[in-house]
């Protein structure tokens, strides 16, 4: 069977030469991407929990915690089934999302966290009765 | 398809349109039409080839740029010297001034055919008009507007749509152009090539992608982000590309030397064909002008000081002296090369010839310079892409060698 060596020389180059390298390029780096951002992830959880750890088993003196600079942790997500955004067009209502932003007293305390867990309701009223 | 899709699908379509044919000046848009003119669709391959080899070097420039964190002339003048550099620079700089002597004729030929200004005039008064608006150096709207105006070029694309819908089998032709050998000699071949990837080329690019990188502070992880525009950039790019040798093809005269030849190609438009044209080429050399003046002025700069922002460039002294000594140069070598090739706008198409070949000349030099960075940083580098991005730089340094021993007629 006769092949032309010329043309099968010219796709090779074409496709070898162009597309492949910029193709594999993407991908590659993509790939080291996710990577790095998981090891990432994996690091400064380990961080945060060593932290955590070590703030609770030094018992560290009132005097220092306040001048800590404490992190913000999004440790939970609770769904509040009486709260539903009633405004959507659509025929049910989506749930509609709190952020509540905590310090470490009140995440230390479990009634002060109650107390500020059971207010949202009553926050959330007051917006609506202002519109 | 999901409306958050299609938002997206639009998202990427406008500005990946817009940046691909703002991008095209008088030097791809004369190269292409005489390629499709004279060879029909056997060179288009060629010319996706050199695009996404452009592709390819543009990614590493910017994972370069990502981890050097200084300008990439600063980088290299550490690595080969200050003589080195300086040549490397001589010679980016050379090809930029070609640039905007084309693009200087291009526009002065276009004004005398459509309002009988002679030429010289309309040369002298273009760069006039070209260096007022780089020195006010703040010019933001006029940006805008002059990148609206050179969307009319997107004719080219229309028309192509329309000739492939009357004629739906040039599909399978365009498509399968690479397997059409041509039959033109092989030393003309050659040059035509090496004019391809001159108009191609756009050695200013690659400059602008890793100073802009360097601007944004980017990080590793929005790298694959912005290779994706890269890949964006390449689809439209092309496109637009290939939509201009398709169009002249198809309706350009066989041996088009004349820039009134190029605008036949658009006579699907009717007499609208000439006004898009001239609206759209005025815009786009403006706008390729003031980023070549920029680009010069960034090198420059970046040679004598350290910087990481083109704001520092456009502060400086060095600006208003670049952009000068750009269209001075320019405008003496424009002059020149429309004396020496003793011709009017009939010989327009070879003008173009020669700086493309010229700017091919020079293409290697910003590629040359990533790749050497690109083996230097180590980090998350791939085998595979230093040795094909190396047989990529020294096969156009091999090519740009073996073009000027054809030239010598050798």
């Amino acid at each position: 069977m006769f092949i032309d060596v010329g043309l099968v020389l010219k796709v090779f180059i074409y496709i070898v030469g162009g597309f492949i390298p910029f193709l594999y390029n993407y991908y590659f780096i993509k790939k080291r991407v996710d990577k790095e951002s998981t090891e990432k992830i994996i690091k400064e959880n380990n961080k945060t929990l060593s932290e955590h750890d070590k703030l609770r088993l030094n018992k560290v003196t009132g005097e220092e915690e306040k001048r800590a600079i404490e992190p913000i942790t999004l440790s939970n997500t609770l769904s509040l089934h009486y709260l539903r955004d009633e405004r959507t067009t659509r025929n049910t209502a989506t749930p509609l999302y709190v952020l509540l932003v905590i310090d470490q007293n009140t995440m230390n305390n479990p009634e002060a966290l109650n107390k500020v867990i059971s207010d949202v309701p009553k926050i959330m009223g007051s917006f609506e009765n202002k519109k | 398809m999901h409306v958050s899709k299609i938002r997206k699908f639009f998202g990427i379509l406008g500005p990946g349109l817009i940046s691909a044919v703002s991008g095209l000046e008088i030097t791809n848009i004369g190269a292409f039409s005489y390629i499709g003119a004279t060879y029909g669709y056997k060179l288009l391959w060629i010319i996706v080839f050199a695009s996404s080899i452009m592709a390819l070097l543009q990614q590493l420039a910017v994972h370069v740029s990502v981890y050097t964190r200084e300008g990439i002339v600063s980088e290299i003048k550490r690595i080969v010297g200050k003589k080195i550099i300086l040549a490397l620079l001589i010679l980016l700089i050379l090809a930029n001034i070609v640039t905007v002597e084309i693009n200087l004729i291009g526009v002065a030929f276009t004004l005398q055919l459509i309002l009988k200004i002679p030429w010289p005039l309309g040369l002298v008064s273009t760069s006039l008009i070209v260096l007022a608006i780089s020195l006010q150096k703040e010019y933001k709207y006029l940006e805008r507007v002059l990148t609206i105006m050179s969307l009319v070029l997107s004719a080219y694309i229309f028309v192509m749509i329309l000739y492939i819908i009357e004629n739906p089998g040039e599909i399978v032709k365009i498509a399968l152009s690479i397997t059409i050998p041509p039959k033109t000699p092989l030393k003309e071949l050659f040059i035509d090539i090496l004019a391809i990837f001159g108009a191609a080329a756009a050695p200013y690019a690659l400059i602008f992608q890793s100073s802009s990188v360097i601007m944004k502070g980017m990080k590793f992880e929005d790298v694959p982000e912005e290779f994706l525009d890269i890949l964006t950039g390449l689809v439209f790019a092309t496109f637009a590309s290939i939509s201009i040798a398709v169009v002249a093809a198809a309706y350009a005269p066989p041996n088009t030397s004349s820039i009134y030849e190029v605008i036949l190609a658009l006579r699907a438009l009717g007499p609208y064909a000439i006004i898009l044209f001239s609206v759209g080429v005025f815009a786009s050399s403006v706008l390729a002008i003031e980023a070549i003046i920029l680009c010069n002025a960034y090198i420059t700069y970046e040679y004598k000081y350290l910087t990481l922002s083109l704001g520092d460039v456009v502060k400086s002294k060095v600006y208003g002296l670049s952009a000068f000594l750009t269209i001075i140069f320019s405008s003496i070598i424009a002059l020149l090369h429309v004396l020496l090739r003793e011709c009017n706008e009939y010989g327009f198409i070879d003008m173009v010839k020669d700086s493309s070949i010229l700017i091919s000349f020079t293409s290697w030099v910003p590629a040359l310079m990533i790749v050497i960075l690109y083996w230097r940083i180590g980090e998350s580098t791939s085998s595979f892409v230093k040795i094909v991005s190396t047989l990529i730089v020294g096969g156009l340094i091999a090519v740009n060698i073996a073009g000027i021993a054809a030239l010598a007629g050798l």
